[in-house]
């Protein structure tokens, strides 16, 4: 959580007083999330990818495949790695190594849950058990911040994920000389897709004088002592926690906070599996391309 | 027009690199709406190029009203023959089809850029109208068909809505049946290429219809069983699964001269076996000489000895049947230790067809097929399709393989141009070019304007002296591409196809005299004893005193008379010339002996009228001393200069085996011949200058010629020198030239007509800061992809030269019946080689009466023949009848009869002498360039 000085001592008391009385700086309640908008299918050169508006935080992830060996320890695993990129983003407003270790922590948090099994399942990455796997680059650029990217960053994830189009393969096995040689199928409308139904997103919930609000914008983060960023799943489960911001935390609020979460995080879940699944319907035909897709929010959904 | 179009379209797809990754690559493209259609009909399309006739009729009767054509990629890739024809004009060539002509990509664009044939390229793939984008499971080849007939849809409503009054049609050809019945449901107008032409009443045309291996049925064209005789050729993915593994080995196929059933096959990259040797129909499986194969090595049970009979194919279409009992009666019984590392072939990696030369067999009247024999004898011949064999009866055909069917004893091809007459010097001479790959087309236009303006002088600019021919051929221009392709002069006896064109090699680049010449130099300081002091090398100014012939240049040096400043120094060069001989001598250089022969020629016909053998004199070595020395200085300095692209010429030491022949041979006669084992593990100067003391040694007094053929012999135990990049010889960095005994060598002293002194002249100026360099100059790969040509190139021409020697010997004996004196270079089993040394003639004397029975008894050990009582061992002399075999029309070719030891019933009496004229005067003689002796003012 960057902090940055956006605003005065008068203008924080304002913002506090406003949070006590449920009404946030942009009229939302405590528990109200800005809107979400998802375009899919937007960067041709890549398997899969998205641009998710969440408010005034733009992030764009891409989905690219690499062919390489298993490793020795999970001969039937492939590998997925995830990045998160701010260095374009002057919004951002902390620079150097300031940004690098906050974009670096979010990749951290980002690959945690991908590298959980019980979240995703990376046998589904395996070509050939033993032999060769595919290893995903899910690369995230943030292009605009406005606050709580943690929450951005994790829904353009699953979006582009659940989007993303797996090359079909021709794997032939020679029983001879029991080498295995892969071949590219070269139909573009041959591919397979991958189960995203166990990833969670990320839910931040800050507290703010005792009252626990999510979705905060830049200006409430500067007013936030301590925030948890749970990874919660579709049933409401919470796998994954990590707590951000000076401010200490007791056990009680740390059980309120839970409970706001996993409230939350289902509805979450559900309201960008919708999206998903109508963004794919704007998506343009195979061989088109959407000329106004960036600058048109009537491409979003 | 708008400045952004949105017609993006996105064409993406998956692909895998060499090094194993799958990358997903993107294509964007624009689709125009403004693009011609090219036709003068259209009044739509705006742009200028407009070259599709209003009318269109050639004859064809399926679509009377006039046609524009749409050919199909297979068309266009397998059929490009035919469409040479200029039958085809008005054709839309789409761009998707000229994207994947990539093999024939030159012949289509020198089409293309002929205005009257109106070959018209039609932009499919940026074309709003006729783009199209491909469906799920649409296979690209079914994507790129459907993208064709979406052209012939176009135009035909384009022009149909617009035109006015006229009724063009479109026709598909497409050889693909689905493409053309689907064309066809679609209410287009589709044909195959055959049903095109077969309506047109052009039969020849038909027979340069390519002949695809599925069309072609014998059962049903030939009436005969279809039986399969070939094995499988396994794929191209398991021939490199089975190279990876050792299984199979890869090498170039050579067949043998001798015996169509045998060949060797050359491998590259094997510890155990460099050549392995192939034998009977089945091991052969199909190759033709020159292609790159796929081998396995053979149970050592069964590895077989080569048949050392001079077999032909017979001369009767044998049918598809009868090849078991031709195996079986080819099988060596016994004599094991003779039998040879063998191969049988499993597979193709490349086919090196190219176009052959020849003659077509006899057969049936009215037969469809008929059999090619070609002129290369390691071709084996190719069963065509021809409606007009009546015609082509005597003359010389080309013809290419189309493919060889697993059930066919032949390989099938189509008839593609005829080139004249048959025994007709012309037509004979074509042949030879085109069977060496010999480039004799005209210089084109681009390289001529390489050429400065006549009349042209120096500008003001500043030893052995060779002409500067880099000063006009420079880096990268016409000229020297043209020059680096064809990569030497080729000398036929009575032609001479240059390398570059004659303005530079008969005047600018030759060193006349009295006229001021770029040259450059090689100046040393010699001692009176020849050793170099000090080399200089220079670009120079030099101005001949005199251009002498050799002949002239001897007189004069002989002449104690003339005591002039030329006679003078030639007899100092003279004496220099002798001491470097000498020394070179010494370091065991070899003097080796070919038969070389001249032919005295008719002014007017170009007929050979006598021969003559070429006469060496003093100043012929005089001058080859100087070359070498010149050569030798040069190669020194480049590699001293460019060790790593300096071009190179060696001439590799022949492994000692190959002088077995020669030492058993000579043994036989003089005792006591190189023993090589003595030597064999000495160093090869050592063993070199062995052989040459040997050879040297080996002279019988009753037999003046035996050394002479000796040393011809020996020649034949060399391998070939060749031009190499010195930073490519990593292992040993051996340079060594085996005949002359250096260490180092390279060519430099003539440009005019080696491309090799080309690139060695630019080295060596580079190397003085005369001329500046550039890139390709450095790069080694070019530099030996360069030197693999020019040895490709030297090689043709040598044979070529050869072949045009015997095309005029067969000549010159057309109507003559002579005897002569010859000797016995070789012993086979059924035949004698016989050198007739006045004419440099090597021919074979089968020993078999007229029924075609052996009438000899072979001693192998001793290699002897026995006739009757009469035995015949090597070099002996015997008097041999020479005439030209005419009973076979069709092959015309040198025969010898022995006269001399008489043999009853076999040998022939003597016919009395033939008026030969031998006065050498009005000789008109187109020989081996000779080298003129330039004397230069100082």
């Amino acid at each position: 959580m960057p902090r940055v000085p956006v605003a005065s001592e008068d203008e924080r008391k304002f913002i506090v007083d406003g949070i006590q009385s449920d009404f946030r700086l942009d009229g939302r309640t405590s528990r109200m999330y800005r809107p979400v908008l998802l375009a899919t299918d937007v960067v041709n050169t890549a398997n899969g990818s998205c641009l998710l508006k969440l408010g005034g935080t733009i992030v764009m992830a891409g989905v690219t495949f690499e062919f390489t060996r298993t490793s020795q320890e999970s001969p039937n695993e492939g590998r997925i790695e995830a990045t998160v990129d701010g260095s374009g983003c002057h919004s951002l407003r902390i620079f150097g190594r300031q940004r690098h270790l906050f974009t670096k922590q979010i990749s951290r948090s980002l690959n945690y849950i991908l590298n959980n099994p019980k979240c995703f399942d990376r046998e589904q990455l395996c070509v050939v058990k033993g032999h060769h796997c595919w290893l995903v680059h899910v690369d995230i650029s943030v292009l605009r911040y406005e606050g709580n990217l943690y929450d951005a960053c994790s829904f353009a994830m699953k979006a582009a994920l659940s989007e993303t189009k797996v090359p079909s393969l021709q794997v032939t096995h020679d029983e001879e000389t029991s080498e295995v040689t892969v071949d590219v199928c070269d139909d573009p409308f041959q591919f397979g897709l991958l189960n995203v139904s166990n990833l969670p997103v990320f839910i931040s919930v800050s507290q703010v004088s005792g009252i626990h609000i999510v979705d905060t914008t830049l200006k409430e983060d500067s007013v936030t002592l301590a925030r948890i960023t749970y990874g919660v799943k579709d049933n409401g489960n919470i796998v994954y926690m990590s707590k951000d911001g000076g401010g200490s935390l007791d056990l009680l609020n740390l059980r309120s906070m839970s409970k706001v979460a996993s409230d939350i995080g289902p509805q979450m879940n559900s309201l960008l599996l919708d999206k998903i699944h109508l963004s794919k319907a704007k998506q343009p035909l195979w061989g088109h391309v959407n000329e106004n897709l960036l600058f048109d929010d009537i491409n979003f959904v | 027009m708008t400045i952004i179009v949105d017609s993006r379209r996105i064409n993406s797809f998956l692909r895998k690199t060499r090094r194993g990754h799958v990358l997903k690559t993107t294509h964007e493209l624009y689709l125009r709406n403004d693009i011609s259609c090219g036709s003068k009909l259209c009044q739509l399309c705006t742009n200028e190029t407009k070259i599709l006739d209003n009318k269109v009729n050639n004859g064809n009767q399926l679509i009377p009203n006039g046609h524009y054509l749409v050919v199909d990629t297979n068309v266009v890739l397998q059929q490009i023959d035919l469409l040479e024809d200029p039958l085809f004009t008005n054709v839309i060539l789409p761009q998707i089809v000229l994207n994947e002509s990539l093999a024939i990509y030159k012949r289509i664009r020198t089409l293309i850029s002929v205005p009257e044939r109106k070959f018209f390229v039609f932009i499919n793939e940026f074309n709003q109208d006729t783009y199209i984008l491909r469906k799920a499971g649409e296979s690209p080849n079914d994507r790129n068909d459907r993208a064709i007939r979406k052209i012939v849809q176009f135009y035909t409503e384009h022009l149909l809505q617009k035109s006015t009054g006229s009724n063009m049609s479109i026709i598909l050809l497409t050889d693909d049946m689905a493409n053309r019945d689907l064309a066809r449901a679609d209410g287009l107008h589709a044909f195959t290429l055959k049903e095109y032409i077969q309506s047109l009443n052009r039969p020849e045309l038909l027979d340069r219809l390519v002949l695809k291996e599925e069309s072609f049925d014998l059962e049903k064209n030939i009436g005969k069983r279809k039986e399969i005789i070939f094995p499988e050729h396994i794929t191209l993915s398991e021939i490199q699964r089975g190279l990876k593994s050792g299984k199979y080995l890869q090498g170039t196929y050579q067949a043998s001269r001798e015996n169509y059933l045998e060949a060797n096959v050359f491998v590259q990259d094997s510890e155990k076996y460099t050549q392995l040797f192939v034998q009977g129909y089945r091991n052969l499986n199909r190759a033709i000489h020159d292609d790159v194969v796929a081998v396995e090595i053979l149970q050592e049970t069964e590895w077989a000895t080569p048949f050392s009979l001079v077999i032909d194919d017979k001369d009767d279409d044998q049918g598809d049947l009868v090849i078991e009992q031709e195996e079986t009666g080819l099988v060596v019984p016994g004599s094991s230790s003779k039998k040879q590392a063998s191969c049988r072939i499993v597979g193709i990696i490349k086919r090196n067809w190219r176009q052959y030369c020849g003659i077509l067999q006899e057969s049936v009247a009215g037969a469809k097929f008929h059999l090619f024999v070609p002129h290369e004898r390691r071709i084996p011949k190719i069963r065509i399709e021809s409606r007009q064999a009546e015609q082509l009866k005597n003359s010389r055909v080309v013809v290419q393989i189309d493919c060889w069917p697993r059930c066919s004893r032949y390989p099938q091809g189509h008839f593609v141009k005829t080139l004249g007459q048959l025994g007709d010097k012309d037509t004979e001479n074509e042949v030879i070019l085109a069977e060496h790959d010999i480039l004799h087309h005209d210089f084109p236009e681009a390289v001529l304007d390489c050429l400065p303006q006549m009349p042209w002088k120096i500008m003001d600019e500043c030893g052995v002296h060779i002409a500067d021919v880099t000063h006009f051929v420079r880096p990268n221009t016409a000229i020297d591409l043209e020059a680096r392709e064809r990569g030497t002069t080729v000398y036929l006896v009575d032609r001479r196809i240059d390398m570059l064109p004659v303005l530079l090699s008969g005047n600018l680049c030759s060193l006349r005299d009295g006229e001021e010449r770029l040259a450059f130099s090689v100046l040393w300081e010699l001692t009176p004893d020849a050793e170099i002091v000090t080399t200089t090398f220079h670009k120079s100014i030099i101005k001949s005193s005199a251009a002498m012939t050799y002949q002239h240049a001897q007189s004069v040096k002989d002449d104690q008379g003339m005591q002039n400043d030329i006679a003078k120094s030639l007899r100092l060069l003279h004496l220099i010339a002798a001491k470097l001989r000498k020394t070179r001598m010494e370091n065991g250089a070899l003097v080796l002996e070919s038969a070389e022969v001249r032919f005295r020629l008719d002014t007017e016909t170009h007929d050979p009228l006598d021969v003559i053998n070429k006469e060496l004199r003093e100043t012929n070595w005089l001058v080859e001393e100087f070359m070498l020395l010149a050569n030798i200085s040069v190669a020194k300095k480049i590699y001293e200069l460019f060790p790593e692209c300096a071009c190179l010429r060696k001439h590799p030491t022949p492994p000692a085996s190959n002088f077995d022949p020669l030492i058993k041979a000579a043994e036989a006669k003089v005792g006591d011949f190189f023993k090589k084992e003595k030597h064999g593990q000495q160093q090869t100067g050592h063993l070199c200058k062995e052989l040459a003391e040997s050879l040297d040694k080996a002279v019988l007094p009753d037999n003046p010629y035996f050394n002479t053929m000796l040393r011809m012999l020996a020649t034949r135990c060399m391998m070939q020198a060749v031009y190499f990049c010195s930073g490519f010889q990593s292992e040993g960095k051996s340079f060594d030239h085996y005949g002359l005994a250096t260490p180092i060598y390279t060519h430099f002293t003539s440009p005019i007509r080696r491309y090799s002194d080309i690139i060695v002249h630019r080295l060596l100026a580079a190397g003085i800061n005369a001329d500046v360099t550039y890139p390709d100059l450095l790069n080694k790969h070019h530099l030996q992809q360069t030197c693999n040509n020019l040895n490709y190139r030297h090689r043709m021409a040598q044979y070529a030269a050869r072949a045009s020697v015997d095309l005029h010997t067969q000549l010159f004996f057309k109507n003559r019946c002579t005897d002569e004196e010859g000797y016995v270079l070789g012993v086979r089993k059924n035949a004698l080689q016989i050198l007739l040394p006045h004419y440099g003639l090597e021919t074979t004397l089968f020993l078999r009466d007229e029924n075609g029975k052996s009438i000899c008894n072979y001693n192998e050990e001793e290699a002897t023949q026995t006739i009757k009582d009469v035995t015949i061992r090597m070099f002996d002399r015997v008097t041999v009848q020479i005439s030209v075999d005419r009973t076979n029309l069709q092959r015309q070719r040198i025969q010898v009869r022995l006269v001399k030891p008489p043999i009853d019933g076999f040998s022939v009496s003597p016919v009395t002498k033939t008026q030969m004229s031998l006065d050498g005067r009005d000789v008109d003689d187109i020989s081996v360039p000779s080298k003129r002796i330039k004397l230069t003012k100082k």
